[in-house]
């Protein structure tokens, strides 16, 4: 009965038929014995039944139900003793159980570790209302089709303009103010976000003290602030008495409003601005600013929008790209390419611009972690295979006894998935680890940049998801194995060599595909570290050591023009003189600072490439000497020099890039061009070199400087250029500050080495190299072990063998040589099926490196040597060990 | 009614059939097919146990036995009705201005 069950499952129509149908005949029996007629009788056991089929009917509906119960609890029951079993047996090999779980354990943390910065970048919704519906809006122009920031006019016609997919949508611009707090003396340097009156109420953000400011206060331009919960525990430490007291933001007193909730971040992933106010005052923190408002070409913001529930972000885009095409024919001072594009917020991060390496990346490095975790399974399945091995007798004895085949592979794949769930333990534990460590990196910059990667549920379901899959892998070859060969074999062979052949053959191909993935792990994490190396020296096309970066705001100085003037000069006369410094230049922009902005150009007449006179470029603004101070070479014309003042006729400087594109075959120092329509010509009289402006690996783009004299600018970087070390010179700079002004705030104090490195330019590459090399060398680590495992089990095998031809006169050498000929052999295969992988791979990173090809000789075999001669080594020890076997002992082992 | 039919022997359903016409005389007129699907409720509750067998006069037959968990089950559900059936014969009993 149970076998027929257990075979062919319940079959519960014929089991009530036959039950049903006996009734009557009993019936029609009985009644026949006391003298009915046999039809008679048929006709009164069933009128006595009633509804045969109605009853037939219900029986087997019943009985259907308690089959399928009665399954579901034979399951659980077998699932609970199994994993009773396989800790039992688990427990009895402790060494086993720590090196399976610690390999497993570094897999499954190193995937979880990578999965949680992915996470944040791609998956973690903003903690705002209605995140899923968030889109990032952006206005592209001509010139630059890479999206940028909006007008607030443009974001006015956005927000009212389409009420049929947008619902709202909210403004917001980083901005640094100088604070002074209530009762502290000196001043603060403070990012704030200015945005747009709705902010808090569309993103649906809760006050922890006080309250938010209302749409109709910021309309009435109310100077007021919200604080944000980090600041406020920082600064206040967490004092709800500051609400309701004024803060002197660039001098004007701002009222604070309210504290924001604690887990309210801000709208961009990787940045927390230490307050908010409202973007219609930006007029009084920086007069003439308020023309940011009225003017629809002033783009300075970015813009998040809810999209309708049910609207799609195809007919986002095709409503954006309309009404840009509407407000285009509207406003003649938008140029013809302008246009309006979106994006859902999470396929934006961290900036719409970027945003489409995002994923590639995040596939290569999910990719790296994969095999690694891969690496680590092949290893534990091939301890468990040894292990297997001397259990063979046990698993025989149990198949004779009845356990079905399929129920000793569910055991020994439940053992495997403890393992692996013990595994996901020690996994997360490091994930924890490695998250901490990478969001407490700090950028050198006083940016509030922010990494947050701490785990969230999705990385320990993502975990979790991968420990389950990792531990049916590895346990499926061991138990297939297992699980075939019957107990006359291993009852004839005795425990020690059943089945040892074909299982020897499967370790080893276990070990050929992990020295095959161990190679492209080394040969990526190579490339990384040589991308990172390359780009350590490359030609930035400027000189970028011997140098030191000091900024000021002189935005709460309010100087008038003159006095601006007045300070600037100043400045670089006495920075000149401090000893050290060879030569001082002032830069509004730093290169490759995060912060670029760029002027319309209007040329006179046509130019090539341009349409319509009139194209977006990239800009700085910089004081004389600064292309001295930066080493940036003129190729024609000259400097600006204390000359080109305000009063004097404007000039400017471009790169060759830009005469190159423009004037071709002609003199650039006979050009001119203005910065808006009827504006004053602006003389070309000089040109550079070109550097590297934003990105390390940007293609050469036309670029232009204009004297800082004839820009009035407020927040500069002074550039020093040191015979000596640099941070030599920081004391007697900041003194030369403060004789010149004591109020004034110097902040962002760095050489410009430590803002490449350790700044936005570097630091991606640089935590890329780290994390691949610490993947590479997990990877390499798991491998040796894996060969080392399987040489050293193989020896212990072929012990027998190896003690007879000792006997008969074998020396050390020839055994040496023989039991390294097998793993030099796996190792070899490995390699060569490793470096065509690699060729394979490698080609996929490509767009991720920096100048270094993906085939890189020098990587590819420094990597193949380097694994080589870890396997030989890993090979020798076990060939020493057997080659000081003493023969008799050896012969003795059975 | 079934429990007790299965307390003195393991039965199969036309044996339960024929006690429940015996004891009550034949007053109950019951279908004889509804027995199964009561039957089949009492083995899903776990009340009696069910295995093939074959009957006296050797047909293969479905045999119920009563568990523990249905003896046990018996006893309080014989108490229960013995204490309706009790009430129900001193409401009927009782003198009508005994109301009042």
């Amino acid at each position: 009965m149970k076998r027929y069950f257990r075979i062919l499952g319940p079959q519960p129509e014929r089991d009530v038929d036959e039950e049903l149908t006996s009734h009557v005949e009993m019936h029609v029996a009985y009644l026949v014995a006391r003298g009915r007629s046999p039809g008679d009788a048929r006709t009164e056991a069933l009128r006595r039944f009633g509804d045969i089929e109605r009853v037939r009917h219900e029986c087997e509906r019943l009985e259907q139900q308690k089959a399928r119960t009665m399954t579901r609890a034979r399951i659980f029951d077998e699932f609970v003793q199994d994993v009773h079993w396989a800790f039992r047996s688990l427990g009895r090999k402790p060494a086993f159980l720590i090196v399976t779980v610690l390999a497993l354990g570094l897999g499954i943390g190193a995937n979880a570790a990578i999965f949680s910065v992915v996470n944040a970048y791609l998956f973690r919704p903003l903690p705002v209302r209605d995140a899923a519906r968030l889109a990032v809006v952006a206005q592209v122009s001509r010139g630059s089709d890479v999206p940028g920031s909006v007008s607030y006019l443009n974001y006015e016609s956005v927000r009212q303009l389409l009420p049929d997919v947008i619902d709202d949508a909210v403004l917001f611009q980083i901005s640094a103010v100088s604070a002074r707090l209530p009762g502290a003396g000196e001043a603060e340097r403070l990012y704030i976000n200015l945005v747009s009156g709705n902010y808090f109420q569309m993103l649906g953000v809760a006050p922890a003290a006080g309250a938010m400011f209302s749409a109709d206060a910021a309309g009435r331009r109310e100077p007021l602030v919200v604080l944000d919960y980090r600041y406020w525990q920082r600064r206040f430490h967490g004092d709800k008495a500051i609400v309701g007291q004024a803060i002197r933001l660039n001098g004007i007193p701002y009222t604070v409003a309210g504290i924001a909730e604690r887990r309210f971040t801000g709208t961009e992933e990787m940045v927390v601005a230490d307050a908010f106010v409202p973007i219609t005052t930006a007029g009084l923190l920086v007069p003439g600013q308020e023309r940011l408002l009225a003017e629809r070409t002033w783009s300075s913001s970015r813009v998040l929008a809810h999209l309708r529930p049910g609207v799609g972000i195809a007919q986002a885009r095709l409503a954006l790209a309309g009404l840009a095409k509407r407000l285009k024919a509207q406003y003649p001072e938008l140029d013809t390419g302008f246009g309006l594009v979106t994006a859902m917020e999470t396929d934006a991060r961290p900036d719409i611009a970027v945003s489409h390496v995002m994923p590639w990346l995040a596939a290569v490095f999910m990719a790296l972690v994969g095999l690694v975790l891969l690496i680590a399974c092949v290893n534990v399945a091939n301890l468990m295979l040894a292990r297997a091995a001397s259990r063979q007798a046990e698993l025989a004895v149990r198949r004779a006894l009845g356990a079905s085949n399929a129920r000793l592979i569910r055991q020994l794949i439940t053992e495997s998935v403890v393992l692996a769930m013990l595994g996901l333990v020690v996994g997360l534990v490091l994930a924890r680890w490695v998250t901490a460590w990478l969001s407490n990196i700090r950028l050198a910059t006083d940016f509030p940049i922010r990494f947050d990667v701490a785990p969230d549920w999705r990385v320990v379901a993502f975990a979790g998801g991968v420990a389950l899959l990792a531990g049916i892998v590895t346990g499926l070859a061991p138990a297939l194995q297992s699980a075939r060969g019957s107990l006359s074999d291993v009852l004839r062979d005795g425990a020690r060599a059943s089945a040892g052949r074909s299982r020897h053959r499967i370790r080893g191909a276990l070990v050929v595909a992990q020295v095959a993935v161990s190679l492209v792990l080394l040969i990526c994490a190579g490339l990384f570290t040589q991308s990172v190396r390359t780009a350590a020296n490359a030609d930035l096309g400027f000189q970028p050591s011997h140098l030191l970066l000091m900024t000021v705001d002189l935005t709460l100085q309010r100087y008038d023009s003159a006095q601006r003037d007045r300070f600037y000069a100043t400045l670089l006369e006495r920075a000149r003189a401090l000893p050290g410094v060879r030569a001082a230049g002032i830069a509004r922009d730093l290169p490759m600072g995060g912060n670029n902005s760029s002027y319309t150009i209007f040329f006179d007449t046509d130019v090539p490439t341009v349409e319509d006179r009139r194209l977006d470029i990239y800009s700085n603004t910089v004081s004389p000497d600064y292309f001295a101070t930066m080493a940036l070479p003129l190729v024609a014309g000259r400097e600006f020099t204390r000359f080109d003042a305000d009063s004097s006729p404007h000039v400017a400087v471009i790169n060759v890039e830009m005469a190159r594109r423009f004037w071709p075959g002609q003199d650039p120092l006979r050009q001119g061009f203005r910065t808006t329509r009827d504006g004053p010509l602006i003389q070309v009289v000089g040109v550079v070199r070109p550097t590297k402006y934003m990105f390390l690996n940007e293609a050469p783009g036309p670029y232009v400087y204009f004297p800082v004299a004839q820009r009035p600018i407020t927040n500069v970087t002074l550039h020093l250029r040191t015979t000596g070390d640099p941070t030599a010179v920081i004391a007697s700079a900041r003194a030369m500050f403060r004789t010149i002004d004591p109020d004034l705030l110097v902040f962002d104090v760095k050489t410009m080495e430590q803002h490449l490195n350790d700044g936005i330019a570097f630091l991606f590459v640089r935590l890329g190299a780290v994390l691949a090399t610490a993947v590479g060398l997990l990877g390499l680590i798991q491998t040796i072990v894996g060969l080392y495992g399987v040489i050293a089990y193989g020896v212990s095998q072929r012990t027998r063998e190896i003690g007879i031809r000792m006997a008969l006169g074998a020396d050390g050498g020839s055994v040496v040589r023989s039991v390294m000929a097998q793993g030099l052999v796996l190792t070899a295969i490995g390699l060569v099926i490793g470096l065509v992988l690699a060729f394979v791979v490698t080609r996929l990173m490509q767009g991720l490196l920096f100048g270094v090809s993906p085939t890189d000789a020098m990587t590819f075999t420094a990597a193949t040597l380097l694994l080589l001669g870890l396997s030989a080594l890993s090979a020798y020890l076990p060939a020493r060990r057997a080659s000081r076997l003493e023969p008799l002992s050896a012969l003795r082992t059975d | 009614m079934i429990l007790r039919a299965l307390l003195l022997s393991p039965t199969h359903g036309f044996g339960v059939a024929r006690w429940i016409e015996q004891v009550t005389d034949d007053a109950l007129q019951i279908e004889e097919g509804s027995l199964y699907p009561a039957l089949y409720r009492l083995e899903k509750r776990g009340w009696v146990d069910a295995e093939w067998g074959l009957s006296e006069n050797n047909r293969k037959a479905k045999f119920y036995r009563l568990t523990r968990l249905g003896r046990t089950q018996l006893r309080t559900e014989t108490a229960q009705f013995t204490r309706f059936a009790e009430a129900v014969f001193k409401a009927l009993s009782a003198r009508p201005h005994a109301i009042s």
